[in-house]
């Protein structure tokens, strides 16, 4: 056996890695060294093996912080590469899952893996992603985002198009409907795309509770979603160009409370609202000692001073800050509920120069950019626009596991069928029927 | 010229959209001024148009596939004719898109906010009409699935809700008009049923390939009816709850009928609200015909790529639309009088049966010398 053959039969078969690195010149093999790899050198082969032996330090896995859940899986993904494919595997034990291992960053020289279950994954949208990730040229990858930032569809846009989450579970969930995986080494989190709008209201605990529970809590979700997005421009709209909506009495107690404020309707609004955003930054950046400081500021001193002062009206109050709940209870994942304060300032000003109709205009403007979205091919309104009536089984509501038998059409390719068990039946007869046993002596 | 592909469903939405709006809320004041009591009867009569329509833009589509209305027009009646055809359609396109962007003008500016200028209104809607279509069909087709749920479902609050107002015995009597008047008032619904001709300029960009099928047209038939049934039934409502004669007097029927509502003290009033609904729609309607009338000049002039028309018919329709009708009478009078005879008697219904005509004899005397 020639020796570059035998390097080649030893990293197919008897390696426990699907793609090794190979180097063939020096300069690359010293990079390798530095970076505490090994290398695996046969005596005559131009070609070495780059095998893993650093011991890197690692965090312990913790419980996942910003994706928690009551019930279902608690593991969440760390700063190591190898950890983090170590926990996809152990979610998910099918020989088809591959990855691929790629060297982005001129300086940082991160290894970036590419994970998707090879009968799954549209070939085309796993060959545009090999094309973009070969593109980049950059001196340092140092987090999930940056590679967002280089590969995804759209230049500039405000929604989310790649997903990111902390969870195993999740990204399993993902790699099962035929989307992949980009695990950056250094970075917690894990991306997947194709995404879709609709997956970043969908929380990991909805495939862990009861499915009827589950559409409550799904149109809950949505309701939030109308109210943090719309509900502070609603109401200057109502309140400036429409008052016949509201209700008579709710009338009287609204204009008795906006008797003493002096500004417009609109700059009561968004006083508040850069409030409550300078609060939640403040909640973020703070030390954790220090945070509960801010709590008392924010609620006592600005909230209830300010409408005694008579700058804010008591009914605002209580607008924004039932903006400000639904605001997080919407965002199962914070790429969702950080960028939803955008759309709301753009109603809040459209609703009050232009009422219902200005919010009508904003409405309609954000659907033509949303359905104009692609997510690595895949119509970044599916399944509600273009309508696939077959997949709404997991939008605005949840059916049963049993009844969930298709993965999603327009990003699974091949092996769509992914439930064939029968509707659960039970076929023992109910126990108080039994003929009753005479109780043995024992 | 179109690289986006939509479905077939896609399409019979789109229709129900682009017919709903003016049908609702333009129609039930004349036809309830003109008939009465009866005017809920004329509402449905006047499908039959529509209907005959579809049936033409259906029956075309099959025998030229993969063309547009503007192309096989050239394909029948030879180059010259063809192309004067087409452009005389492209005309139409924008004669009745600016009717329907005038026509939301004037319903904003009347209803909901009187101290706005109309063209705030005209400017908005056409900027956003024109972003949306450069985004492209397969996109802005796609809002539709949206607005048109919304749109349906707040048509049917608005005609029910109003019950505990509605006396059945306003309906009476019954059927008193003349045969000869149910027909001229079905003329003038049937014009705007007649916009279904729109539909000959997606049929190319379907998915389904080869010829569209029967069950396109018996779906595109039963959108029509579900127009009429919805207009028969804002008729019938607005007839019960202010009786014929004060009915045919309102500006807008459908929006004083959401006046009424008043839902366990909570939801009254929810005028604004329909109309904002309305305004959805109606948007739909206007990306359709903006998107025909530029596709249809690309075609007619032989263009391959449509997206540099769009600014400059953008411009050119909001010069056309600011110069329609002044005054909501007047726009009224010319849509009930002028307007229905000339749209269901040339272009939408005569023209096409006419080159459907010409098309059979033809492929017959060619069939004859082979």
């Amino acid at each position: 056996v020639a020796p570059a053959e035998l390097t080649d039969y030893v990293n197919q078969h008897l390696l426990p890695y699907y793609a090794t690195l190979r180097v063939v010149d020096m300069v690359e093999m010293q990079r390798w060294v530095m970076m505490s790899k090994m290398i695996l050198l046969i005596d005559g082969s131009p070609v070495g093996l780059v095998l893993d032996a650093e011991h890197t330090p690692v965090r312990s896995i913790t419980e996942p912080v910003n994706e928690s859940v009551v019930w279902g899986p608690r593991d969440s993904f760390v700063e190591s590469l190898r950890m983090n494919t170590a926990l996809i595997r152990s979610h998910l034990g099918d020989p088809k899952l591959k990855s691929e291992n790629y060297i982005l960053g001129r300086r940082s020289n991160t290894l970036v893996t590419l994970m998707f279950v090879e009968d799954l994954a549209k070939p085309e949208v796993v060959q545009e992603v090999r094309r973009r990730l070969s593109r980049i040229d950059i001196d340092a990858i140092l987090d999930a985002n940056t590679l967002q930032e280089l590969i995804q569809d759209q230049r500039y846009s405000l929604f989310p198009l790649m997903k990111r989450s902390e969870r195993p579970d999740k990204v399993t969930a993902d790699l099962l409907e035929g989307r992949f995986a980009l695990i950056v080494d250094g970075s917690p989190q894990v991306l997947t795309a194709p995404s879709v709008f609709i997956e970043f209201v969908q929380s990991a605990e909805d495939y862990y509770l009861n499915p009827i529970i589950v559409t409550f809590l799904r149109l809950l979700r949505f309701v939030a979603l109308f109210i943090c997005t719309i509900v502070p421009g609603l109401y200057v709209a109502v309140t400036t160009f429409h008052q016949e909506m509201i209700p008579v009495p709710l009338i009287y107690s609204i204009a008795g409370t906006r008797e003493s404020v002096p500004f417009p309707a609109f700059f009561e609004a968004f006083l508040l609202l850069v409030g409550f955003e300078l609060l939640v930054e403040a909640g973020i950046r703070l030390p954790r000692a220090v945070g509960g400081a801010v709590n008392i500021v924010g609620a006592l001193i600005l909230g209830q001073a300010a409408v005694q002062a008579g700058i804010v009206s008591p009914i605002l109050v209580i607008v924004i800050g039932l903006t400000a709940i639904a605001n997080f209870a919407v965002s199962t994942t914070y790429q969702l509920s950080i960028m939803l304060r955008v759309p709301r300032l753009v109603y809040l000003i459209t609703g009050s120069m232009l009422g219902l109709y200005g919010m009508a205009v904003t409405f309609l403007f954000f659907m033509i950019h949303m359905t104009s979205l692609r997510s690595f091919g895949v119509p970044y309104l599916e399944p509600l626009a273009p309508l696939r009536v077959r997949e709404l089984n997991d939008t605005f509501y949840r059916v049963p596991v049993w009844r969930q038998r298709m993965r999603p059409g327009l990003v699974a390719e091949g092996d769509l069928k992914r439930n064939d068990s029968p509707p659960p039946h039970a076929s023992v007869e109910s126990t108080d029927q039994m003929p009753e046993k005479q109780r043995g002596s024992q | 010229v179109e690289s986006g592909k939509i479905t077939e469903r896609d399409l019979v939405y789109l229709m129900l959209t682009v017919l709903l709006p003016t049908v609702l809320f333009f129609l039930p004041r004349i036809s309830l001024h003109d008939m009465g009591e009866d005017a809920w009867i004329v509402g449905q009569l006047a499908g039959i148009w529509g209907i005959l329509v579809a049936w033409v833009v259906v029956a075309l589509a099959r025998r030229f596939p993969g063309m547009t209305l503007v192309e096989y027009l050239q394909a029948i009646l030879g180059r010259p004719v063809g192309k004067l055809l087409g452009f005389l359609y492209v005309v139409w396109f924008m004669v009745f898109g600016t009717i329907t962007l005038r026509e939301a003008g004037l319903f904003l500016n009347i209803t909901v906010m009187t101290e706005t200028p109309i063209d705030v209104f005209m400017v908005t809607l056409l900027a956003l009409a024109m972003y949306a279509v450069y985004t492209g069909l397969a996109n802005w087709v796609r809002i539709n699935s949206v607005v048109l749920g919304t749109l349906l479902l707040t048509l049917v609050l608005i005609i029910v809700l109003p019950f505990p107002y509605m006396d059945p015995r306003r309906l009476l009597p019954m059927g008193t008009c003349s045969t000869g008047s149910l027909i001229t008032a079905s003329l003038v619904g049937g014009a705007w049923r007649g916009e279904s001709i729109l539909a000959s300029m997606f049929i190319p960009a379907l998915t389904t390939t080869g010829k569209v099928s029967f069950k396109f047209l018996r779906n595109f038939i039963i959108a029509i009816l579900i127009v009429g049934l919805l207009l028969s039934g804002v008729e019938a409502a607005c007839t019960m709850v202010f009786g014929a004669t004060f009915a045919g007097d309102l500006e807008f029927p459908i929006f004083s009928l959401a006046k009424m509502i008043n839902l366990a003290q909570v939801f009254s009033r929810l005028e604004a609200l329909a109309v904002v609904i309305w305004v959805l729609g109606t948007f739909i309607k206007l990306c359709a015909f903006f998107y025909c009338s530029i596709i249809g000049l690309a075609q007619v002039l032989g263009f391959k790529d449509f997206h540099f028309l769009i600014i400059p018919m953008g411009v050119l329709w909001l010069g056309i639309s600011q110069n329609q009708s002044g005054n909501i009478v007047a726009f009224s009078n010319f849509i009930s009088q002028s307007l229905a005879g000339q749209g269901i008697l040339s272009f939408e219904l005569v023209i096409p049966v006419l080159v459907y005509l010409i098309a059979v004899v033809l492929r017959r005397r060619k069939e004859a010398e082979t």
